[in-house]
């Protein structure tokens, strides 16, 4: 979230699209409530169903699962045709003024400039900015603009060209008028996007649509900077092959509404697991280090190359500053591989820089289960993880383990995943053929560790011990501390290939074989190896003390840490995350000393664009943060996301993550696959061709699987229904199954039906019923109800159906065989978004009958 | 806490008056539900179960999110869902919590006739003493929301009986320790009692 959860009751608006909150997140859900109850705000959904969600909404749509960047294109649309945007924040504080290459094409067909069909990649030089200055006042002289080393489209195919970078000093025109400034391209891209087309594609009719597109613009009627608008999302945007740039969408959107930094406004991400958010956070991802620090890759011969092509140099109007934060990378990576390599990490061999591994093409999730099943990986660890349950496509993940020499599985119950060589339909036959060995670890469960949870809202919190762990159960740490030590064991003992990593990991804990978390945790913040002494305040940190934040790391040496972001979060004052001070005088629910929100416990993202560019509030009733003339600094209720001595009249942008100190209306070069502003496509498994553009109908850059198993459906096969995957309030993934309380709530799986659909099928609630995909079937009981409306698309009445993901065949009722025996994600396809590699697991298409 | 702290006010076919009557004065609660916020996650069902410690029991899907068709003997709080089409074609998922209302006249007591069985006490939470059951059910008829339930296994009827020793501080019932979007509280009673 750029803002948190308690920051919601400060909005006037939610759109909340992308995720069922009342159900998924129901203890968050009493925010958006307050919002309404004390503030009056509308809320707005639109979902595929109608949801526990939409039942408190003043505006309920139903959208096709997959057409959501036609609904948000089309809102990008209305905002700016009926001047519902915030002029001063977009020419100020996004990138829409800056001047865009000659040669950038927009995907009129489908596809933007510099596609390489038989690649299927794209060549991105022309997704960048002009060079030059102020250009304000000469829209249309194109002259002006146009400099001898632009390259011509398709030219710059050769291959070894050294990769484009963002030039220093961009061209730009306040005015917003030349035809190649980002608004107007902007403008040009979604005018396409109107109130008609939207209802071809969504199935949202017109007037509804419209409905809420004036409800929600609304709190920028006549050019009004006070209120605030949040948009509120989950997996529901995430799960498709485009779900990066539905989530893109959004924050264009909330850039052109002024949104962004404000409090009651901002994009919000809600996490569906209580630490997803630290999961990502310390790179329990393949492409990223801890503190969303870059992977290294084979091409980064040495630490050198790795900084130079990971740290951005500001690109911004000449008469702009940029704090670019990210110029700071070289401090993140010394302190990081001082915290991983310890003494071993010297300047003279680069920090050990070489003993990181190099990310040579895609290892995400599914890669993973496809690579196994290919025989290239033979053994797994799954530790926390039901991975069977969790992917798409399980028939083709349990095919994958039969294959594996070696499966671990750490868990507090026998699930799946460490009983797959029994899923239903193994014959004992195969069953002996299967000659995977399983390590069946039982594990802690969360009551039984203590240590942080990162929830949402970016805080990390500190959680006891509520009991030890039962029987033979271990805690995590305890079961990969004696792993790692055995391994380090073997390597001393006989050598290897490469054994500098191991042998000379830092690894300083009190209990080797059972680190304590605390230890881990005070590692992570960081500490100073060698006095540090912070410049601005002469503030002196001592050889062994904890740092209390990111601007003490140096590059030196002299500091490890490991993880930036969370530096500050355990300090010399103790366990920053353990706090529990209630204290609120602002009254804007930042409670700054409870817990302790990355980065640098900041409760606002942004913040700076709270205020207009003379450093004001844009709203005197929810003051966030302001520009100090008499002190000449940033001050406020919260800790200001900023240069605290920049002074207004040197224009520093505030979204001071990016080169370019604006928010990116345009993302230039490689920052998506698929193209500078979102595009809608359509899912891979698909009900019509894509309405825009019928011969670019998907994803042009999707990855798709391409085994035996990864089979896809169309109409044309019987295909017909559009069928999305989601989760209950009653039960929590695949654990519930196996507790009585939860089993009792909701006791069998089932699949929501419309009743037309029904109707026509002859099927009653209750009936057990056959969902089929081109992969696989499910069988399970129906739930007619009213709350699945068929939908007309492109004209043609569509159905969508809905089936909650809990079951499988083990647990309570699994067990006592009140289910079908096997998981809704036998029916998901293999393809994943190009950006984030998550799978497409809401909206894919399936048949139905009677079973 | 000690039931002898609460001062009763009414006592199901007692004889005489209410002893001490008028001698204490208790703050009056009331269970104040908002369906307009009431999400329908059920955390008040399970907090219910929980908290007295009742046995689970299996339920079959019947084509609705509601986890039985209604309350029973040992489930005293069920959320009901109802969908609901108004003229404009448009939908309301309704939830509504069914439980003990601790009537302010409540039909249970004065159904009852065994001394002592149901009481209420002067802050208005209506209890029920086992003991002195003599497992008639006339309490099952008396009440209007259909609360009161003959348990599956002897003749005595069941109600709810936990609000008291959660409403005296006027903390809450199990069930209104509600942390999702404070749908069900125990409130003062504003109305004066005539
Ligand atoms: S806990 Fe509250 S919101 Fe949830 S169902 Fe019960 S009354 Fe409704
Ligand atoms: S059992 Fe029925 S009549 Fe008695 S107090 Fe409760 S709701 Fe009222
Ligand atoms: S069953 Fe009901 S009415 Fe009969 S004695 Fe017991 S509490 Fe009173
Ligand atoms: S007062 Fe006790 S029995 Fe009644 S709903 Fe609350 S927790 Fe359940």
């Amino acid at each position: 979230m750029t803002n948190g959860w308690i920051d919601i009751k400060n909005t006037d608006m939610m759109l909340i699209m992308g995720g069922n909150p009342a159900e998924n997140h129901p203890c968050g859900f009493k925010w958006p409530i307050e919002a309404k109850l004390q503030r009056n705000a509308k809320m707005i959904v639109v979902d595929p169903r109608f949801t526990r969600t939409a039942a408190s909404a003043d505006l309920f749509l139903q959208i096709r699962a997959g057409a959501d960047i036609a609904f948000l294109g089309g809102l990008i649309n209305y905002a700016i045709e009926n001047g519902r945007i915030a002029h001063d924040y977009v020419v100020n504080y996004t990138n829409a003024a800056f001047i865009v290459k000659e040669g950038f094409k927009l995907p009129d067909d489908g596809l933007y400039s510099g596609f390489d069909p038989s690649t299927q990649v794209y060549d991105k030089s022309t997704w960048n900015y002009q060079e030059g200055g102020n250009l304000t006042g000469h829209a249309g002289t194109e002259a002006s603009t146009r400099t001898a080393g632009a390259r011509a489209v398709g030219a710059a195919a050769s291959k070894p060209a050294a990769p484009a970078i963002l030039p220093p000093k961009v061209a730009y025109d306040l005015s917003l008028q030349h035809p190649r400034s980002v608004f107007q391209l902007l403008k040009t891209q979604y005018s396409r996007y109107t109130p008609e087309m939207v209802e071809r594609i969504t199935g949202i009719p017109k007037d509804q649509f419209l409905k809420a597109a004036d409800l929600f613009t609304s709190i920028r009627k006549d050019g009004d900077m006070k209120k605030a608008g949040t948009i509120i999302y989950a997996v529901g945007w995430t799960q498709h092959t485009f779900g990066t740039q539905i989530i893109r969408t959004a924050a264009m959107l909330q850039l052109l509404l002024g949104n962004v930094g404000r409090a009651g406004g901002g994009v919000n991400a809600l996490r569906g697991h209580s630490n997803i958010q630290g999961a990502t956070d310390m790179a329990g991802v393949f492409d990223i280090l801890p503190g969303y620090l870059k992977m290294p890759n084979p091409d980064d011969a040495d630490f050198a190359t790795f900084l130079k092509r990971t740290t951005p140099t500001p690109s911004k109007p000449g008469e702009w500053d940029s704090y670019n934060y990210w110029s700071n990378t070289p401090k993140f990576a010394v302190s990081f591989l001082k915290a991983m390599y310890g003494d071993a990490a010297k300047k003279e061999n680069d920090w050990a820089f070489h003993y990181l591994p190099k990310i040579d093409r895609n290892h995400a999730w599914t890669q993973i289960w496809d690579d196994m099943y290919a025989g290239l990986i033979k053994g797994m660890f799954a530790i926390g993880m039901n991975g069977v349950q969790i992917g798409p496509n399980t028939k083709k993940n349990i095919e994958a383990l039969k294959k594996a020499d070696w499966l671990v599985v750490g868990e507090i119950y026998p699930d799946e995943t460490s009983e797959f060589w029994k899923a239903p339909g193994t014959t004992a036959d195969e069953m002996k053929k299967i000659q995977t060995t399983v390590y069946r670890l039982p594990c802690a469960g969360f009551a039984e560790k203590d240590g942080n949870f990162v929830n949402s809202a970016r805080w990390l919190q500190w959680k006891n011990v509520a009991l030890p762990p039962p029987g033979e159960a271990r805690l995590d740490q305890d079961i990969l501390a004696q792993i790692f030590l055995k391994v380090r064991e073997l390597y001393q003992k006989d050598g290897g290939t490469f054994p500098d990593p191991i042998l000379n990991a830092r690894w300083p804990y009190t209990q080797p074989r059972n680190p304590s978390l605390a230890e881990v945790a005070r590692e992570i913040n960081g500490q100073a190896l060698a006095d540090v002494a912070d410049p601005a305040t002469g503030t002196v940190i001592k050889a062994g003390q904890q740092l209390p934040g990111f601007a003490f790391l140096r590059d030196d040496g002299s500091t490890l840490c490991g993880n930036w972001l969370y530096s500050g979060s355990w300090t010399e004052a103790g366990n920053m995350t353990a706090r529990r001070g209630t204290e609120d005088p602002s009254g804007l629910g930042i409670y700054a000393n409870w817990a302790w929100s990355w980065p640098a416990n900041r409760r606002v993202m942004y913040n700076r664009a709270s205020c207009d560019p003379s450093g004001k509030p844009w709203d005197a009733d929810r003051r966030q943060v302001w520009w100090n003339e008499a002190g000449g600094r940033w001050v406020g209720n919260d800790v200001p996301d900023f240069k605290v001595d920049s002074k207004p009249s040197d224009h520093m942008g505030p979204f001071i993550m990016n080169p370019e100190g604006i928010g990116r209306l345009f993302a230039p070069l490689a920052a998506f696959a698929e193209g500078p502003f979102p595009e809608h496509y359509e899912p891979i498994e698909s009900p019509l061709l894509n309405p825009l553009h019928p011969k670019q109908s998907n994803n042009p850059v999707v990855r798709r699987m391409k085994t035996d198993l990864d089979k896809f459906g169309a109409p044309d096969q019987g295909f017909t229904i559009v069928c999305t995957t989601y989760r209950l309030t009653e039960h929590y993934h695949y654990w519930t199954k196996n507790n009585p309380m939860n089993v009792q709530l909701v006791p069998e799986p089932f699949v929501e039906i419309p009743q037309d659909l029904a109707s026509d099928l002859g099927i009653k609630g209750g009936d057990k019923v056959k969902v089929t995909s081109a992969r696989a079937s499910y069988v399970a009981k129906a739930m007619v109800t009213q709350r699945i409306k068929p939908m007309l698309i492109d004209g043609k009445k569509t159905y969508q159906i809905g089936i909650p993901i809990h079951w499988g065949y083990r647990g309570i009722a699994e067990d006592e065989g009140m289910t079908a025996l096997n998981g809704v994600n036998l029916l998901s396809p293999t393809v994943i978004d190009p950006n984030a590699y998550t799978p497409e697991f809401k909206g894919f298409l399936v048949k139905l009958e009677k079973a | 806490m000690p039931t002898g702290m609460l001062q009763i006010r009414a006592i199901s076919a007692h004889p005489d008056g209410v002893p001490g009557r008028g001698v204490q004065r208790e703050e009056e609660v009331c269970k104040y539900i908002d369906v307009t916020t009431c999400i329908g996650c059920k955390a008040c069902e399970v907090a219910c179960v929980e908290w007295n410690d009742m046995p689970f029991q299996p339920t079959t899907f019947d084509n609705t999110y509601q986890t039985m068709p209604a309350t029973s003997w040992n489930y005293w709080n069920l959320i009901t869902f109802h969908e609901h089409q108004r003229d404009d074609g448009t939908l309301m998922w309704l939830m509504r919590k069914d439980q003990c209302m601790h009537c302010e006249d409540p039909g249970c007591l004065r159904a009852c006739p065994a001394d002592g069985a149901i009481v209420q006490y002067a802050n208005g939470i209506v209890d029920f003493q086992q003991e002195n059951c003599i497992g008639c059910q006339y309490c099952v008829s008396g009440c209007p929301f259909d609360i009161p339930k003959r348990p599956a296994v002897c003749g005595s009827a069941r109600r709810p009986t936990c609000a008291r020793s959660r409403t005296r501080a006027r903390s809450s019932c199990a069930s209104t320790r509600d942390f999702r979007t404070r749908a069900c509280t125990i409130r003062r009673r504003l109305a004066a009692r005539t």
